[in-house]
Formats: structure tokens, C-alpha cells, sequence
């Protein structure tokens, strides 16, 4: 069976899809996409829907074998990227054929990047999705060298190398709009004007939530909140006054209060912050989040429209270079 | 009950002001009558111990129009209104028989001498007086397959470690603070540690992957080591 091996398993490589969003009244986390438009751009490359199953790094790629083939490939992420020690494209999709090693290293920009394949990563689905939530194991675990992840080799399934104009590479942003949450009452009268004043660092994070350094943010005095169901994208805000920006693996419940939401169109922007970068809230409302959805969508369905047959030959690809001379 | 958006793709509901039996009742009545009226657009409703969070896709549906929707889910449901419940909700009852489990659980923790001494009484009174109450599933949370049961008898409250354990196994009945559990995966835990059973409150394989539902009534067990291998839970449906 085709399957991708994997040599050298970066630090924190997982399966992802949409998520296992349905289980959350018994405590499952959605887990999925950390940058669904990363996933939809990689998967549109190698000719699957937007919700297909690919492989996500955080910070820095691994290397990967084609064991049987071949394969179709898309890399939608700031990296150097290598086939048999060779530079390759990214934003792009690639042919690997049997043996061929794909090397992905640091990530240049952003915290995530994802590696698309022709049908999908075919981990076995769990409760109806493949996302890994590492923390609890649901969907599976981190990666490690030496894992193999079977891929469909399906010749049917084949289409010529397309690639995405560098005028639609998805741009990042560190200026995130958020609506107040309903527990905003909970909190100090300046806790809403101190989020927004100024800019907060990213200490730390991964794909469960960021911790956040700035000025403390105070609930009222005597105030315990009661716990809640909470979503990706809620500041929430421990006693330490220190918000936590809760990412795709985030609990289903949570007992801190939650002083703001980044909209729903600014959660790819969240998942590509770095520790250490600046990041930067902005007041918006109901109105103005449902218009930054139309725009991104009308953004992500320009790109999608944009992705062109690519006729350059890749210096890894010796057999295609004597097919077009033969 | 007021409605309020959580972001634009979620809706939090809150059905009470205060945590209680009460509260509890309301959330879950709302649950089973949003999933039977299965609203467009909606998909996951997580009921906690107030409030029951409505996930919906925004690219289906809105804030302004899923409330109109719940408030009338809510306003036809059996036991608000008068009148006879339309035959949608009839036909499929909008709240779901109780269920009461009994699971066998030892009673051999490694804190149960701590919490006793703690307590300031001996191991079998806090084995009776863990094991003589029905809790009750208030909501699952913090884990697959983790509810939390409210009932703890207030002369079992404890406050948590105050270092956390790095891993308990699964199977573990804790308690901490007011609330008692049974852990279902091996993870982190600051909870004391009274026993342990072998029922798998959580597995992907099974049709229900929760052993456990909002709202359902739990009663442990004592059972000696050797008679707990195989014991599985047993399930009385509530009139």
C-alpha cells in the first residue's frame, strides 16, 4: 500500500481535517485545521475539497519517504523545501514518485504550515474525522519517526502540476478584531479599554491556546465564575490576569472568565502567531464579523479561481524531463 | 433565559443564574429540544451547569435567526407551554428517559488514608459516605468522556493537591473540592484519588463512546478486587 514514511518526524507534526466538532457535549475537543485557509489552498493544489485530511506542522516540517507511489503533493507553507536534496515550489503541487524524499524544515513564517496529498491522509477516521487531539489521543498522537501514513495511490485520481500566482498567497496579520464576550460584565470597567490599548506578546503556545503578557486584566471583586461551554478564539482570562487565546484544542468547557472573541475570519491569523510576536486587538462587532467572512471567503474562492497549470520542470523530476524531450 | 452571541459562530444560552439541580434540569430539557428540532446550521450543543453553548457554522446560519429559532424550540417544549407539544416533539420525546448507572468501583486509592485522616474520620466512613448518595451528570468536560458529578456530601469536600499528579490512570475515582469523578483516559489530575473501576466511561469503538450523558444518575459500588474484572455497568432506566 502507498504510504508516506516518515524519517525525521518534526517537533509537533499531526494529522488534521475540520475537526470533530459534534462530540463536545461529552467532553471531545473539536481539534481540526489550525489555518483552514492553509488546508483549503493545499488541498484545491492537489485537486481534493477543502476539508481532506493533511498533515500540519508546527515550526518546522519533518522528511518524508513516498514508500510505493506515486504521489501528488502540496506544501502551503514559508519553508524550505527540498525533493531528494533538490529546492522545490511550495504553493504548488508535486509529482513524488517511489523512494523520493520530501524535506520540509523551519518554518520562516507563521506557526503552522501543511503538507496536502491527491485523496487525503487515510488514517482511520475516529468519531467521524482523522484530526489528532494529541493531548488525549483522540484521532491519534504526534508524530514520530518511523510512522507510516498510508495515502491513496490512485492513478485516477491524478491531475496535471497546478500552482497558486503569488498575488493570492495567503498574507499574515497581527491585528486581530474581537467581540465581547458575555462574561465582560464579570470584569474590571478597564478591562475591555486595557485589552485593546496596547499590543500583547505571545509567550508560549501551541495548538491547545497562546498564553498572552501585557498589563493584568482584573475581574471585580468577589466574582467566581460559574464553568461554561467556551470556543476557539475566546480570551480567556486565568487569575493571573494574563488572557490565554484558546486554539482548536481547547477543552470543550472552561472555568475562567472569557473577556473577548476573535472573530471567526481572524482565527487563521491567531494560529500563525509565533512566540514573541506582537499581536494586537481591535473592537469589532456582529456586523463587521460577518462582513470580514464574506471577504475572506470571496478572498479564498479569488485563489481558488487562480490556481493555474504549472508547465515548469522541477530539476527532481528526471522522468518527466525525458518524457517532454522523447 | 437570555440569549447572547459567544463570538459569531456560537450562542450562549443561560437557563438559570445560579449552579443546581434546578439549573441542571433546565439546560438539559433545552438540549433535548434543540436536538430534536436538529436546527439548520447547528452542530454541537454543549449543556454546562447554567448555560447550554450553541455551535453553529456562520457561513449556514446566524446569530438573529438561531435565536428565533431557539426561543421557539424552548416555547414549545412539553412542560412550558400549555397546550398538547406539537407532534415533531412528541414523537420524539424532548427529554430523554433518566438513566441510572451502577458502577463497581474499589475502594483501595492511594489518598483514601490521607482524605480520612483528613477528614478526620476512618477509611470505611468515607467509603460510606462516598458510596451511600445518587450523583448526578451535570455536564462532561475537561476530558472524553469526563462528567462531572454533583452530590458530593459536603462531609466529603477536600480542597484539590496542591500539586497536581502528572498521570493517573484511567479508571480512577477522584474527588476534589465539591465534585467527585471517575478519570477516563490517563491524564493530569490534582483530584484525590479514593479507588478505581474498570468500567471504560469513554472508547471510540463503541456506538455511545460516553458511558455517561448529561443528565444521567450514578451510584458506586463497593466491590472487592477480586470480583471487579469484568463487572460491566449496570443501567436502570428511570421512569
Amino acid at each position: 500500500m502507498t504510504h508516506l514514511r516518515v524519517e525525521h518526524a518534526g517537533p509537533a507534526t499531526t494529522v488534521q481535517d475540520a475537526g470533530r466538532l459534534a462530540w463536545q457535549h461529552v467532553g471531545v475537543s473539536p481539534a481540526g485545521f489550525a489555518d483552514p485557509l492553509l488546508a483549503s489552498l493545499a488541498n484545491a493544489l492537489v485537486g481534493n475539497p477543502p476539508e481532506v485530511a493533511v498533515l500540519e506542522w508546527a515550526l518546522h516540517g519533518d522528511t518524508l519517504r513516498v514508500v510505493g507511489g506515486p504521489v501528488r503533493v502540496a506544501v502551503a507553507a514559508w519553508a524550505d523545501v527540498r525533493v531528494d536534496g533538490h529546492p522545490a515550489p511550495t504553493f504548488r503541487s508535486l509529482r513524488l514518485h517511489d523512494g523520493q524524499v520530501l524535506t520540509v524544515g523551519p518554518l520562516q513564517q507563521g506557526r503552522h504550515g501543511v503538507l496536502a496529498v491527491a485523496g487525503g491522509i487515510l488514517t482511520p477516521l475516529v468519531l467521524g474525522s482523522r484530526a489528532v487531539h494529541a493531548r488525549t489521543g483522540v484521532g491519534g498522537r504526534v508524530l514520530q519517526s518511523g510512522d507510516c501514513l498510508p495515502v491513496s495511490a490512485d492513478p485516477a485520481r491524478d491531475t496535471p502540476d497546478r500552482r497558486l500566482p503569488p498575488a493570492h498567497l495567503p498574507t499574515p496579520a497581527n491585528t486581530l478584531r474581537v467581540l465581547p464576550a458575555p462574561q465582560l460584565p464579570l470584569f474590571q470597567p478597564n478591562a475591555l479599554p486595557l485589552l485593546l490599548a496596547q499590543p500583547w506578546r505571545v509567550l508560549a503556545g501551541d495548538r491547545m491556546g497562546l498564553r498572552l503578557a501585557g498589563p493584568p486584566l482584573a475581574l471585580l471583586p468577589g466574582v467566581e465564575p460559574v464553568s461554561e461551554g467556551v470556543v476557539t478564539g475566546a480570551l480567556q482570562v486565568p487569575p493571573s490576569g494574563q488572557p490565554i487565546a484558546l486554539g482548536p484544542d481547547r477543552q470543550t468547557m472552561g472555568g475562567y472568565a472569557k473577556l473577548a472573541v476573535v472573530v471567526s475570519a481572524d482565527l487563521r491569523h491567531l494560529a500563525q502567531l509565533r512566540d514573541g510576536d506582537a499581536v494586537r486587538f481591535v473592537a469589532a462587532d456582529l456586523t463587521m464579523a460577518h462582513a470580514a467572512r464574506s471577504q475572506a471567503h470571496a478572498e479564498l474562492e479569488a485563489a481558488l479561481a487562480a490556481i493555474h497549470f504549472a508547465h515548469d520542470v522541477l530539476p527532481f523530476e528526471s522522468g518527466r524531463l525525458l518524457r517532454l524531450l522523447s | 433565559m437570555t440569549l447572547t452571541p459567544l463570538g459569531d459562530a456560537a450562542l450562549l444560552v443561560t437557563c438559570a443564574a445560579q449552579p443546581g439541580a434546578e439549573a441542571s434540569a433546565a439546560v438539559h430539557a433545552l438540549a433535548a429540544a434543540l436536538t430534536a428540532a436538529a436546527l439548520p446550521g447547528v452542530h454541537a450543543l454543549v449543556p454546562a451547569y447554567t448555560t447550554l453553548l450553541v455551535h453553529f457554522d456562520p457561513r449556514t446560519t446566524d446569530v438573529a435567526r438561531l435565536s428565533a429559532l431557539v426561543n421557539s424550540a424552548n416555547s414549545r417544549r412539553p412542560g412550558h407551554s400549555p397546550g398538547d407539544p406539537p407532534a415533531a416533539l412528541r414523537a420524539k420525546p424532548a427529554a430523554a428517559a433518566a438513566r441510572r448507572w451502577h458502577i463497581a468501583v474499589v475502594y483501595d486509592g492511594e489518598d483514601l488514608a490521607w482524605v480520612a485522616a483528613q477528614l478526620g474520620c476512618a477509611t470505611a466512613d468515607v467509603v460510606a459516605r462516598h458510596s451511600a448518595v445518587e450523583y448526578a451528570v451535570a455536564c462532561l468536560g475537561f476530558a472524553p468522556g469526563f462528567a462531572y458529578l454533583s452530590g458530593l456530601p459536603a462531609n466529603l469536600h477536600l480542597p484539590r493537591r496542591a500539586t497536581p499528579r502528572a498521570r493517573i490512570p484511567a479508571g480512577s475515582l477522584i474527588l476534589g473540592g465539591q465534585q467527585t469523578a471517575v478519570m477516563p483516559l490517563a491524564m493530569p489530575s490534582g483530584w484525590h484519588i479514593l479507588g478505581r473501576t474498570d468500567v471504560r466511561l469513554f472508547a471510540v469503538d463503541r456506538a455511545a463512546p460516553s458511558l455517561l450523558l448529561p443528565g444521567d444518575r450514578v451510584r458506586f459500588v463497593p466491590t472487592d478486587a477480586a470480583d471487579l474484572a469484568g463487572a460491566p455497568p449496570r443501567c436502570e432506566v428511570l421512569p
